[in-house]
């Protein structure tokens, strides 16, 4: 007879396509997750440690600093304070008047015959004065002055107001006008 | 039973190297979320705390380093001094005494001065605040007499830092027939409570500028502090006929 041969194995099914392609690709997934948690992992783990140190470090040098500055906080009150007042003075001065330039140049205006009696200045600039001439050649000499005021641009809008003449022929007068702001400093 | 244990055996060997990779990546993905993930945040944390460290360091270096170059003394002497000119509060006092040397110093002579009630005498009384600054501010009228350079000085030593800063707001003059001239000036004295703190230690100390710096040097020049407190004041004559 002759020998037969019985085959005890169960045959495997083969293996479907899916199954094949999750059998090579999922072992490499994981193979390169791996590779990468670990060395995330260290790579933190040392950047970690390295910064604690950095960071104490920088704390002990922040705590004495700070301990330096602080027995140091009256020289620092009276800069800062002093340098605060000083401040405050500076935007007050900033726009101060002193009309002392103003004042001359209405002055340079009087002579023996021109005499200023009365001058009223605002912080704006407007300058009233009243003046007496001793005579019309001499109201002349005063409007020509002015007007060379006016070129120079350093009054404008000049108004005479309230011309008289007195018992004596002089004129009073009073003229109004606008300074310029250079001449309020 | 054998039977079925069998089956798992032959399914987990079939498809063993599946398993034991999803097995690897369940495991990877739990240990990134338990372990990577908080030393991950744990890592940005100390990174910002490191920058923020860094600048206070930074900060602290350089306000040590300016703190080293103040000059303790001149500022001592130029707050006592810039104190005079710019009180804390209304001090009527001092307006009187800056008036007064003004007068001795010019030549001037003030016939008037007038404050404005309320502001002086009590203290519930509101208080004027400045337009053009921080400071709060005291009205005031001047009438003086005197020459022309006398007005002019007089006019000048408002604001020199010599004394109680005076501004003037508007002016003015008549000009009488012996020669002198008679002016009349509306204008402020200013006072400045000065801020009760500081700032912090890691706060950068305030930058001068030159015009600040030449602001303090000119009070500290111009600025004389008198030593004694309620001396001898000078008074009118004690006999009529004197």
């Amino acid at each position: 007879m002759p020998k037969k041969n019985i085959n005890l194995l169960i045959p495997q099914e083969p293996d479907s396509p899916r199954v094949k392609k999750l059998k090579k690709i999922l072992p490499v997934i994981c193979a390169v997750l791996s590779g990468l948690f670990l060395i995330s992992f260290f790579g933190i783990l040392i950047f970690n440690n390295s910064n604690v140190a950095t960071f104490a470090r920088q704390k002990q040098e922040i705590d004495i600093l700070e301990k330096k500055i602080s027995d140091q906080k009256d020289i620092e009150g009276v800069y800062s304070l002093s340098n605060s007042d000083a401040r405050v003075i500076s935007k007050i001065m900033e726009n101060k008047n002193t009309f002392i330039n103003l004042l001359s140049e209405v002055q340079k205006l009087s002579s023996s015959d021109i005499e200023i009696s009365t001058v009223n200045v605002n912080g704006k600039g407007d300058v009233t004065f009243t003046v007496t001439a001793s005579n019309a050649q001499t109201l002349d000499i005063l409007v020509n002055r002015l007007a060379e005021y006016e070129i120079q641009k350093k009054f404008s809008k000049m108004e005479a107001k309230g011309i008289v003449r007195d018992k004596l022929a002089k004129y009073l007068l009073s003229v109004t006008l606008i300074a310029d702001k250079s001449l309020l400093k | 039973m054998k039977k079925v244990s069998i089956n798992y055996i032959r399914i987990i060997r079939r498809y063993e190297i599946i398993i034991a990779s999803s097995i690897g990546i369940i495991a990877v993905v739990y240990l990134s979320f338990r372990l990577l993930f908080p030393n991950f945040m744990r890592a940005q944390e100390i990174y910002s705390e490191q920058k923020q460290l860094s600048g206070k360091l930074s900060v602290l270096k350089v306000k040590d380093n300016d703190l080293a170059t103040v000059d303790g003394s001149f500022y001592k002497d130029a707050l006592a001094k810039i104190t005079k000119v710019l009180p804390q509060d209304k001090d009527y006092v001092s307006i009187f005494e800056s008036l007064d040397n003004f007068q001795t110093k010019t030549g001037v002579t003030i016939l008037r001065a007038d404050f404005q009630l309320g502001n002086i005498s009590t203290n519930s009384a509101s208080l004027k605040k400045d337009t053009s600054s921080p400071a709060y501010i005291v009205p005031i009228t001047l009438e003086v007499i005197g020459g022309m350079p006398q007005i002019s000085r007089f006019i000048e030593s408002l604001s020199d830092l010599s004394g109680r800063l005076f501004t003037v707001d508007d002016t003015s003059f008549a000009i009488r027939p012996d020669g002198l001239i008679q002016g009349s000036f509306n204008g402020k004295a200013y006072f400045y409570p000065l801020p009760t703190t500081i700032g912090s230690v890691d706060s950068p100390l305030a930058s001068q500028s030159s015009e600040i710096r030449d602001i303090l040097t000119s009070v500290s020049k111009n600025v004389v502090i008198s030593g004694q407190e309620g001396g001898n004041v000078p008074m009118g004559k004690k006999n009529l006929f004197e």
